[in-house]
Formats: structure tokens, C-alpha cells, sequence
């Protein structure tokens, strides 16, 4: 599991940097997200570990740095206004998804933006989507053939 | 084997695509990391521990806005801000409202006296007809809920930052406001453009 957490961030670190230079180059920066989703999902796919429920949580750990961000966004903490900062550095983490948000409406929700929202619930959405489809691989895989 | 390959692939792929891609914008821009320029300021304020947009606070600025026009330009400064003496800047709409970006919020649209959190503030007239400043500012409000992003590059209008907004309403009308050769633009770019004019600006 620790091979696969390792792999995860290195090939996200190594996303963002791409993705962020992509955009210099308007639809490169589209090409590059979703090459980074398809090689993070064949990681996750193609990973050695048996049970479904060790990948999500290696999809987890990979993912609880957004978290604590997410968290942090909407926290209202006295005397410290880390609200900003964290989604600032949110932001940042999800670089790589960037350019596919840049193409949802431009509706706003309470003032606010509706990529603000799903870069909040982005980290719940990808464990929810890994976990569903591991799970679903898995039920297929273990369909007694007919 | 087949594996190994496809794991050594997909942790190269993107390092290498980084490298082309740096070589590339390097290529376009060779003027860049110039003396001067927004990417060599930021590097050497980095270096001496200046990161971010200053010293973030309520500084009571009470400098006078009335005489705005749509099309006008608002920058704000805080001190220690790490690319340049501005912080920020704004697009003025009208009636009081000012189109800018934040990290949060996007393009979008607020009041013009939250300005007055600035420690310093600087209003400057764009020196074109009506008709374009009018176009200008049609073209930033179409581009409400836009992401911003702090290094939102020149090219491109999915994604923005706080200058790159006004810079492009106003390009598109074909008027440069900031024809340096620098990757990114700071709200400075437009104090020292020839073709915007002071309207006044005051400091704490």
C-alpha cells in the first residue's frame, strides 16, 4: 500500500507542475488533465494490493492532505483567518483538475463561484469514485462465469 | 515486464511533457526572467522571505473615489507584497462596483470600498474612447465566475487572475496595457503604462 500512496503523489506533484505549465498553452492544459486522470486511474486499477478496501484508503491517505484543506476552507477559527490560505493552497493541490473546472458554467451559488464548491468536495468525490469503481471491478471479477 | 514499463512511463511522462513545456514557454519568452521582470522580482522578494500579496490587514485608506468612470483601473498595495509595490487591482463597472478576482470567489463582482482595506490605493484612467472602455468592461463582466488562479499565464480566457482579467477586456479592444514580455502580469504593469493616466492615489 505504501508503494501505491508513493506513487499517487509523486505522480500528482509531478501533474501539477505539468499542468500548470500546460496552461500556458490553452487545450494542452486540457490534454494534460486528463492524461494525469487516466494514468492515476490506471494506478489505482493496475495496483498489486488484493482488497479493494486497502486501495481506497491508499486513495485516502493520498487524498487527506485535500481533506485537511477542504476542512480548513470553511472553518471558522477566531484570530487565525487560515479559511483563505487553505483554499488557496487547495487550489494549488487540485491544479491538475484546474483546467476541466475552468469549463463548468460560470453560475454562482451564495456569491460564490460553483468551482469554489467542487474544489471543497473534490476530495470526497474522488474517494467516493475510487471506491465505487474498485468495487465494481471487483464484482465483476468474482462473477462466476456462466 | 509490460507492467514495469507502463509504471516507469507514467512516472516519466509527466516530468518529461514539464520539461518540453518549460523549454517552449522559455523559447516564446526569452525576455521573461529578465531584469525587472514580474518572474525575476517575485524570485528575489521570495529570497528574502516576501511570499504572497503583502501584509493582509484593514489599513483605513480614505482616499476618494468619486469621479470614476466605468473602464477605470483601482490598484491596492499592501506592504511586503512579493511581485511588485501593488497587490491587487480591479476593474471599476459603474455605481460603485468594482469586477476583480480572488482565489475564492473568482471573477467577480464587489463593492469599491472594501479598497479601502488597502494600505495604499491608486486610480488610474485608461486613455481610450468610450465606446472601448464600455466593450472592455462588457467583456470582464461576461467573465464573471471565471477560476482564478494565481499564475494564470497570459494566454488563455478560462482561467485568471486579478490582472489578467482587466488586461485581456482591455487587449481584446486592442489596447495592450501590459506589452512587456513577462509570463505573468502584476498590477504594477498598468501604473507604469503610458497609456493610463493618474487619477490619484493616497497611502496610510
Amino acid at each position: 500500500m505504501t508503494r501505491l500512496v508513493v506513487r499517487l503523489f509523486l505522480i500528482h506533484i509531478l501533474g501539477c507542475i505539468a499542468v500548470a505549465l500546460g496552461m500556458y498553452y490553452p487545450g494542452v492544459d486540457l490534454a494534460l488533465s486528463l492524461l494525469y486522470m487516466g494514468i492515476i486511474i490506471r494506478e489505482v486499477i493496475s495496483s498489486q494490493i488484493d482488497l479493494p478496501r486497502r486501495r481506497t484508503l491508499a486513495v485516502t491517505i493520498w487524498q487527506s492532505p485535500a481533506l485537511i484543506l477542504s476542512f480548513a476552507s470553511i472553518a471558522t477559527i477566531r484570530g487565525w483567518g487560515q479559511a483563505n490560505y487553505a483554499f488557496f493552497m487547495l487550489e494549488f493541490f487540485y491544479t491538475p483538475f484546474l483546467p476541466l473546472l475552468s469549463l463548468l458554467a460560470r453560475i454562482s451559488v451564495a456569491n460564490m463561484p460553483l468551482y469554489y464548491y467542487v474544489l471543497l468536495g473534490l476530495p470526497f468525490l474522488i474517494i467516493l469514485f475510487y471506491g465505487l469503481l474498485l468495487n465494481l471491478i471487483t464484482k465483476d471479477l468474482t462473477k462466476p462465469i456462466s | 515486464m509490460k507492467k514495469n514499463i507502463g509504471d516507469t512511463v507514467c512516472i516519466w511522462v509527466f516530468p518529461l511533457l514539464s520539461l518540453l513545456l518549460a523549454a517552449g514557454i522559455s523559447l516564446a519568452n526569452p525576455q521573461a526572467f529578465e531584469k525587472g521582470s514580474v518572474a525575476r522580482i517575485y524570485v528575489q522578494n521570495a529570497f528574502q522571505g516576501k511570499t504572497g500579496y503583502g501584509c493582509e490587514g484593514y489599513y483605513g485608506n480614505q482616499i476618494d473615489f468619486s469621479g470614476l468612470e466605468p473602464g477605470d483601473l483601482i490598484l491596492g498595495s499592501y506592504p511586503e507584497c512579493s511581485y511588485g509595490h501593488y497587490s491587487h487591482a480591479g476593474l471599476y463597472l459603474g455605481k460603485g462596483e468594482v469586477l476583480e478576482g480572488f482565489v475564492d470567489m473568482g471573477v467577480n463582482i464587489q463593492n469599491i470600498e472594501h479598497y479601502r482595506q488597502y494600505a495604499e490605493v491608486c486610480l488610474l484612467r485608461v486613455t481610450a474612447d468610450e465606446k472601448t472602455k464600455n466593450r472592455a468592461v462588457q467583456y470582464a463582466r461576461n467573465h464573471q465566475g471565471c477560476i482564478f488562479y494565481p499564475l494564470a499565464f497570459k494566454p488563455g480566457d478560462r482561467i485568471f487572475n486579478c490582472t489578467k482579467i482587466m488586461w485581456q477586456a482591455y487587449k481584446i479592444q486592442g489596447l495592450d496595457l501590459a506589452p512587456d514580455p513577462n509570463l505573468w502580469i502584476s498590477p504594477d504593469c498598468f501604473r507604469q503604462n503610458a497609456n493610463v493616466e493618474l487619477i490619484r492615489e493616497e497611502s496610510i
